[in-house]
């Protein structure tokens, strides 16, 4: 049962960290990139369509992933029978009479009218806007925010103790969500480049890994500080990491995160310099790095897949101090 | 008409992420008994009106459950178990007449942030 719980608690994060990361992308790199190199936003809107698409297929990803933990969770602490336990009756109590369950209803209310309305006004928007992916990036915010205040760091301490280690696990998560989230549009945008050698992301290719570089940098910095201060606070010790499942669950997400990080260091230092697409032999020389950055592109994101599904269980579990 | 469009979701959005603020409690861990009314294994030399459970976390009252009963497995509760108005960490259930015995007490709570433990422990009556 913990396990259905994780994978729909890491399908419903993943969800949101996308959501999140798509929106960043588009307002950190690609726009900024496109109107200056360019000069126009032809490309622009073809990509902002693709994103909103993607971003509104997350919402609904998202919404059924919430529904289906909550139907998980009322099968586990109703401790009744499946056909029970998902009768009308035992979810309404678990809606209405739960913590737990006032908390998803109403996360759920959240993304279906606001996921409605961002909806509505994708359709009504000819040109790229960045009002809506401001929008669309702030919705997401506040429900990654909701996700934090349900972690261990809100049961940590009390009164400022507790805010600030909810403070902490929240730019750790927003952090993670603009590295990770991102990484699938860039990997968008890498595709299209392998396609001709004329394509519209050819040219600009070079600045959006640098841009992208630059703010995945500052996103990891951010979570390794944060992650050192909350591995202090939950786990404590060296000798507290040999505590199952806690201990064993963080040393395999510092193991993934080392994996991406490494990936990450041959991306910008060695094949980010060969992207030199000035002229049209270069363009030509430039394919193979290009080729190779999409599929580091594409490791980077199934591995951190893989930490999602690790941090969720790491939700699920104990910490170690305890 | 334009920055009023604007202002809207804004505004949609503070409103969602005051609820959500206001609506949520705190996450705990597992709740753990931490205090028992008769307490574990104790021999009570008057019968006890009620057992009360303290436990180490806030507990849920629907779906956690507290049950009593005698050496033939017969219920000695009132089957009203109930969460304290004062205290969401203490689980009251009220009793029959007891006589002199053994009795098990069962319990299941289920914690604010749904965990589920369960328990159970023996007292005597020996007036």
């Amino acid at each position: 049962m913990i396990v259905i719980t994780a994978i729909f608690q890491a399908i419903h994060l993943a969800a949101l960290l996308l959501m999140f990361g798509f929106a960043a992308f588009f307002l950190l790199v690609a726009m900024p990139v496109v109107r200056k190199v360019i000069g126009g936003a032809g490309n622009l809107k073809e990509f902002y369509e693709w994103s909103a698409r993607w971003l509104t297929f997350m919402m609904m990803v998202a919404i059924a992933a919430e529904i289906g933990c909550f139907c998980i969770q009322t099968i586990s602490i109703s401790g009744l029978p499946l056909w029970r336990a998902l009768s009308v009756d035992t979810l309404e109590i678990v809606g209405t009479q739960t913590s737990f369950g006032r908390q998803c209803l109403l996360r759920l209310t959240t993304l279906v009218f606001a996921g409605g309305y961002l909806l509505l006004k994708a359709r009504n928007v000819e040109k790229p806007s960045s009002t809506w992916m401001m929008q669309a990036s702030a919705v997401s915010a506040v429900l990654l925010f909701s996700v934090t205040l349900a972690s261990h760091a809100a049961a940590g301490g009390g009164g400022a103790l507790r805010w600030a280690l909810v403070a902490v696990y929240a730019i750790h998560v927003i952090a993670s969500a603009v590295w990770l989230g991102g990484l699938v549009p860039f990997a968008y945008i890498l595709a299209s480049t392998r396609r001709s050698y004329a394509g519209p992301w050819v040219l600009p290719a070079k600045e959006i890994t640098q841009r992208f570089s630059t703010v995945a940098l500052i996103s990891v910095g951010l979570l390794m500080i944060t992650g050192l201060l909350n591995a202090w606070i939950f786990v404590g010790s060296f000798s507290a990491l040999a505590t199952p499942p806690y201990g064993y669950l963080l040393i395999l997400k510092m193991l993934l995160f080392a994996t991406m990080l490494g990936v990450a260091a041959q991306n910008k230092f060695a094949i980010t310099p060969q992207l030199d697409i000035s002229s049209g032999l270069k363009r030509i020389y430039a394919f193979r790095p290009l080729r190779k950055l999409y599929r580091n592109v594409v490791l980077e994101s199934v591995l951190g897949l893989a930490v999602i599904l690790v941090a969720t269980l790491l939700g699920l579990s104990p910490p170690a101090i305890h | 008409m334009q920055n009023n469009q604007m202002h809207s979701p804004w505004s949609f959005i503070a409103a969602v992420f005051l609820l959500l603020l206001l609506s949520t409690v705190t996450a705990d861990a597992h709740a753990h008994l931490v205090e028992a009314a008769p307490a574990v294994g104790s021999v009570a030399t008057h019968a006890p009106s009620e057992v009360v459970l303290t436990f180490s976390e806030s507990i849920e009252p629907a779906f956690s459950s507290l049950e009593v009963q005698d050496e033939t497995g017969h219920r000695v509760d009132k089957d009203d178990k109930h969460v304290d108005a004062m205290n969401s960490h203490i689980l009251h259930a009220s009793l029959k007449s007891l006589v002199t015995g053994r009795y098990h007490v069962f319990w299941r709570v289920v914690s604010v942030d749904t965990h589920v433990t369960t328990g159970d422990f023996i007292f005597q009556v020996n007036p």
